[in-house]
């Protein structure tokens, strides 16, 4: 094989992490730069019957680009846009990407319009010229680690705050190239191949077919991305999306672009009390149509407490005035015209007063400087967090971050968060609240001081996340399962659920060589 | 008065005028272009139009009508005593300046006394040294010193009169520029003298680098330049030149001056941006706040020094006194490892041309790739981690 | 006791992103957003603090185009009392002394005034000299690049500024001009509440007519320095590529600065 594999331990020691705090084992990597590279190294480890994990950027933090011994197939080097399309019938533009590509330089290259076109057929520079020459035209998909890859944000159908408003990654994809553990390829676009009632058969590059049934489950009707995105007669296409490279590997990816809006303005209004905030958050969601807002997100005190101490004993986070303690909801929106925000703005007056907070002592981004504050402050959050832990750690090094990624339906967000904060009392741990309240999805992060609270920490969450499934919610709504989540993904959906997941992952991966670990446990893959 | 104007019957509407104006002059009334009084008559859109639908009149520099004046003077900016290095490269671009059009050299001095080193600003190029002592000229004045030099440049009528762009340059320069009504262009980059005109052409970065505007003083004396430190060069000392150091009396009792209270001067630990061989500079690319620790780690294990690009010094990523660029300090190591930096010329700006720079960025489009000696196209925080390796040390992962 | 405040602000391009046009060799500006130069909302924060802590009345003056009411808007918004634009085709084309002369004469204008704050540089121009040059004009002193400020007593403030080698801590007497850095305060945000008080905010517009000056010192005829030519900057070298995995190209990076005489460090040598 010409692709090389890197087998030299400390050259692949990096590779052996992503974001979580999970280390695995692997004893080569290998670098693709293309879909050719990518099936000769598929077809390579097939041979030896060698599992494999996919990797991308590694910034996922539920483990999924781990490896669990095996070979890993990285694909930051497959990183280039290939070409661009015009679609006739929904008037917009498409992308095509390698899966390496990240997400910041898909943002970049269509805001500067410098992609580099080299190897672009005559059609795809023609429409890129186009597009050049109109301008207007945006990447809407949303996530708060830019530095992912578009094959990690298939991978875990990612989303972030704007998501609220614009759908996460699905939403947004229109077309991929997969290829399966055997090599064989699959060009699926939007709208081409669809399940029947449950069964799918589903049509090869080579003419060849996969036949199956899909799993039974309901998905919860909140965000969600824990296991298969399933519905009785879904778009095939969706089945590669969100399923962590349990299925093939996502070799390109068309994604649509839309127009970009207007303004962008964003406000963050400071609360006394968890009630009278959710009324304001709960009027925001009421805002639908042309006024829905881009995204709601919120901040408990906890989260306002350490960035003011931060800023008050390190000095950090200049450019933000000091924060006041209170707890904070920050809506964004994305409008066409200035008279569309006068109008807003006063709505937005009206649903203060009636909460209860001062329109006086809000803060509002008009302008991309201090929109840009505004990002840099919720930013600032789960990064502050991470370097608390990292400092604990020092002095402890079990110790980890523990967080939760769990959403719950509309008419449990007060429920839920009463439940959050009441436990977290009783038990006297240390919790911060934040996320896409708009989507009821709320990360809660507890920082453990020593081993007790660890433990203590890690049954509150399992407690927390059975009351949710049994409310409705799920345990993942964006992260994904990867290998940290098993447990809780059979918790959800039950053992038959997972069983017929196992099955279907069988009739892409018949020997499990894809992502062993990845949300299902290594030992019962047969 | 000068005017331009679009030529509607020639203007097809083609909107190719608008993004050329800097200044963002030009907009469409209808189907035709419109030029607002934003317009700085930079002349940047005339070869755009393609249908000659732009016309510029400006009155013609009348540099005839200039009073008379000659020289060239270069400002001995001093701390303690000691000359501050782009002086002597000042003087060695009025040296280049005096061969393309010959004219005396004038070093001018301000302190409490005039060491006998001044002889060296001779031996730098300086034909002659006038030199202001006073007791009150002990502390760096910004209000004294404009007044000094504008009745200096009263009495002898220089040229031109170069200052370096030093803190202290950059807020003398224009007052006393304003005390003599005359021009004063900022920040210079490049000096030259326009063979017709024997104006002094003054060349300096605007929009925050991006663009460089020439710029001329028609009619006024003296022509006022501060030009960036580590840009022109010194030339080597020639101790056998020969030129007078001339004490010049003056009497400063009716000038106001500061009442400075106190001067405090900043301890450096290791080596300073100013003096190190090699730096290291961390840009956005590096992705966050956490990876900063690895840079330190990188710059120590190199004895290097540690630069950042403005936007990770407005992120509170480090402080600003790491901050090359255009509103930071300029620098010029011998190599210059630039991690996850785009390559804005606001930064580069800060960078001397001579610097061997190696760039490490992910995005293969970074504009620093155009302007780099050597250019890595791979993660900037994966090849920092494995020199930090290859030198012994240790990347401390959290 | 009540103190007269002046703020001078400029707007600037939002985007300093200017490129080149290969082809054509001409610049293309992104965007055509506009905003308030960063470094006037710093002298605009010191200007409203003071306000609050010693009383007073705030105006805020910019010379600009009449879209330029704008950024006064957002002043008036957070907090300013008075905005006046500078506002008339006679002052097109200025350069900073000619700058500097016209905002002088709207100063002398507004009547009285005990302190003037500047931002030190505007990141278009990026010259720093309209504040001295205006305090120069005024007769009055002035110090740049100040990051602390605090009042001795109703006239007389202490001031500590950055200088090249460190700092100094200057006293003077009202009335002074000041240009200020980033490090002197954190900006506030502008409130809901004070935005929609924008809404129906009064700018003033003075034109050359407006003031006491001579026509023939404002405006592009009044400048000393006039722009030759305008070109985009470009620094091109034919550059080199290093391939590789992270480990090769580190030992190449090492190799480069071996040949460019640098030298490694004995543990000793090592500060940490």
């Amino acid at each position: 094989m010409r692709l090389q594999i890197v087998t030299q331990k400390d050259e692949i020691l990096p590779y052996l992490r992503d974001e979580s705090n999970w280390t695995g084992s692997a004893e080569g990597i290998s670098f693709p730069q293309s879909e050719d590279e990518i099936r000769e190294a598929l077809l390579f480890h097939a041979q030896r019957h060698t599992p494999i994990t996919v990797q991308g950027a590694r910034t996922g933090i539920t483990g999924g680009a781990v490896p669990h011994g095996g070979q890993v197939i990285n694909l930051s080097r497959c990183n280039r846009a290939l070409g661009m399309a015009w679609d006739e019938g929904k008037q917009r533009f498409l992308l095509t990407v390698q899966p390496g590509m990240l997400f910041s330089q898909v943002q970049k290259g269509l805001a500067d319009k410098a992609f580099n076109t080299e190897g672009w057929s005559r059609e795809s520079l023609k429409v890129y010229r186009r597009f050049c020459s109109e301008g207007g035209w945006s990447f809407t998909a949303d996530i708060t680690e830019t530095s992912a890859s578009i094959g990690g944000m298939v991978s875990t159908n990612a989303s972030g705050a704007k998501s609220y408003l614009y759908g996460p990654m699905r939403a947004h994809v229109e077309g991929v190239r997969v290829l399966l553990a055997d090599g064989r390829a699959l060009a699926l676009r939007r709208g081409e191949q669809f399940a029947r009632a449950g069964n799918f058969r589903l049509r090869l590059e080579d003419d060849t077919y996969i036949e199956g049934k899909l799993p039974t489950y309901r998905m919860p009707a909140v965000k969600n991305a824990s296991g298969y995105y399933i519905k009785p007669d879904m778009d095939l296409l969706d089945l590669f999306i969100g399923s962590e490279g349990t299925l093939g590997i996502v070799a390109e990816i068309t994604l649509a672009l839309s127009k970009t809006p207007a303004r962008a303005w964003g406000l963050l209004a400071f609360f006394s009390e968890t009630k009278r905030a959710l009324q304001y958050v709960q009027a925001l969601k009421l805002l639908g149509g042309a006024q829905k807002p881009a995204a709601i997100e919120y901040f408990d005190r906890a989260c306002l407490d350490m960035i003011r101490r931060e800023q008050m004993e390190a000095h950090s986070h200049k450019g933000l005035p000091l924060l006041p303690a209170a707890e904070g909801v920050y809506v964004e929106f994305h409008q066409p015209a200035q008279v569309d925000v006068d109008a807003r703005a006063l709505q937005m007056r009206v649903m203060l007063q009636n909460a209860g907070a001062d329109p006086a002592e809000t803060w509002l981004a008009v302008t991309p400087q201090d929109l840009e504050k505004l990002i840099s402050f919720r930013h600032a959050v789960p990064e502050s967090i991470n370097r608390i832990i990292a400092e604990r750690k020092r002095e402890d090094p079990t110790l980890t971050k523990l967080g939760t990624d769990m959403a719950v339906p509309d008419d449990r967000l007060d429920w839920v968060l009463r439940l959050y904060t009441e436990s977290l009392d009783k038990l006297g741990l240390e919790g911060l609240k934040f996320g896409h309240i708009g989507d009821n999805h709320l990360h809660v992060n507890i920082l453990p001081t020593d081993g007790q609270d660890y433990l203590r920490g890690k049954a509150l969450f399992q407690e927390w996340a059975r009351q949710i499934i049994n409310a409705g919610g799920t345990v993942s709504a964006e992260h994904g399962i990867g290998k940290l989540k098993i447990a809780q993904l059979s918790e959800m959906y039950g053992a038959r659920a997972i069983a017929e997941m196992r099955a279907l992952k069988r009739c892409f991966d018949p020997l499990g060589a894809l992502n062993p670990g990845t949300m299902f446990t290594v030992e019962e893959n047969a | 008065m000068s005017e331009i104007r679009v030529v509607t019957e020639k203007c097809t509407g083609c909107r190719l005028c608008l993004p050329a104006c800097p200044y963002g002059a030009i907009s469409m009334s209808g189907k035709k272009a419109l030029i607002s009084a934003a317009c700085v008559f930079c002349g940047a859109c005339v070869p755009v139009c393609r249908f000659d639908a732009i016309e510029l009149f400006t009155e013609k520099p009348a540099w005839d009508e200039a009073p008379s004046s000659s020289g060239i003077w270069v400002f001995a900016e001093q701390v303690d005593g000691k000359v501050k290095p782009v002086v002597l490269e000042l003087l060695g671009e009025a040296s280049a300046l005096a061969r393309k059009k010959a004219s005396k050299i004038t070093a001018v001095w301000l302190g409490p006394d005039a060491p006998d080193q001044l002889q060296c600003l001779i031996a730098q190029g300086a034909d002659e040294v006038i030199a202001v002592t006073d007791a009150r000229l002990a502390e760096r004045d910004e209000l004294l010193y404009p007044q000094v030099l504008a009745r200096l440049a009263v009495t002898y009528r220089p040229e031109i009169f170069l200052v370096g762009a030093t803190g202290f340059g950059r807020s003398i320069a224009p007052r006393a520029a304003s005390a003599l009504d005359t021009g004063l262009t900022a920040d210079c980059t490049r000096l030259d003298i326009d063979p017709q005109s024997g104006l002094l052409l003054q060349t300096r970065p605007a929009f925050g680098g991006n663009l460089l505007a020439t710029i001329l003083c028609r009619t006024r004396r003296p022509q006022m330049a501060t030009v960036r430190p580590k840009v022109m060069q010194a030339l080597p000392a020639d101790y056998s030149r020969s030129g007078n150091v001339r004490m010049e009396s003056m009497d400063l009792s009716g000038m106001a001056g500061l009442c400075i209270e106190s001067t405090h001067v900043n301890r450096e630990d290791g080596p300073g941006l100013d003096n190190a061989e090699v730096v290291v500079g961390i840009g956005r690319g590096i992705g966050s706040a956490r990876q900063v620790k690895l840079y330190k780690h990188l710059a120590a294990a190199l004895g290097a020094g540690l630069a950042a690009s403005r936007a990770v010094v407005d992120l509170g990523w480090v402080d600003y006194s790491h901050q090359v660029g255009q509103t930071g300090i300029t620098i010029a190591p011998k190599v210059y490892l630039a991690f996850g930096i785009s390559g804005s010329v606001q930064h580069m700006a800060g960078l001397s041309e001579n610097t061997h720079l190696v760039a490490v960025n992910k995005d293969e489009n970074a504009p620093i790739f155009a302007v780099a000696d050597e250019r890595v196209r791979a993660d900037c925080n994966e090849v920092a981690a494995a020199l930090l390796r290859q030198l012994g040390g240790d990347a401390a992962r959290e | 006791m009540s103190l007269e405040i002046v703020v001078c602000v400029k707007q600037v391009p939002a985007s300093t992103r200017v490129r080149l046009n290969a082809a054509t060799n001409t610049i293309i500006r992104e965007g055509i957003e506009m905003m308030l130069n960063p470094f006037d909302a710093y002298a605009l924060e010191a200007a409203l603090r003071i306000k609050t802590s010693m009383g007073g009345r705030v105006t805020v003056i910019s010379m600009g185009i009449p879209s330029a009411a704008e950024i006064l808007r957002f002043a008036l918004g957070l907090g300013a009392d008075r905005a006046v634009l500078l506002s008339d085709k006679r002052f097109a084309g200025a350069d900073t002394l000619a700058t500097a002369y016209s905002l002088a004469a709207a100063v002398r204008k507004l009547g009285t005034w005990d302190l003037i704050f500047c931002g030190r540089q505007a990141v278009d121009g990026d010259t720093a000299q309209v504040g001295p040059s205006l305090a120069q004009k005024l007769g009055i002193p002035h110090l740049t690049a100040v990051s602390r400020l605090e009042f001795l007593s109703p006239q007389r403030i202490l001031c500590e500024k950055m200088t090249d080698e460190g700092y100094q801590e200057v006293a003077m007497e009202l009335p002074a001009l000041l240009t200020v850095v980033k490090e002197i305060n954190t900006p506030r945000f502008l409130s809901l509440e004070g935005y929609l008080e924008t809404l129906g905010a009064v700018v003033e517009i003075w034109g050359a007519d407006d003031l006491d000056l001579d026509p023939s010192r404002i405006g592009y005829d009044g400048s000393a320095t006039w722009v030759m030519s305008t070109a985009a900057a470009e620094r091109c070298k034919n550059g080199k590529e290093i391939d590789g995995s992270p480990q090769e190209v580190a030992a190449k990076i090492l190799e480069t600065l071996t040949q460019q005489g640098w030298q490694s460090l004995t543990s000793e040598d090592r500060h940490e």
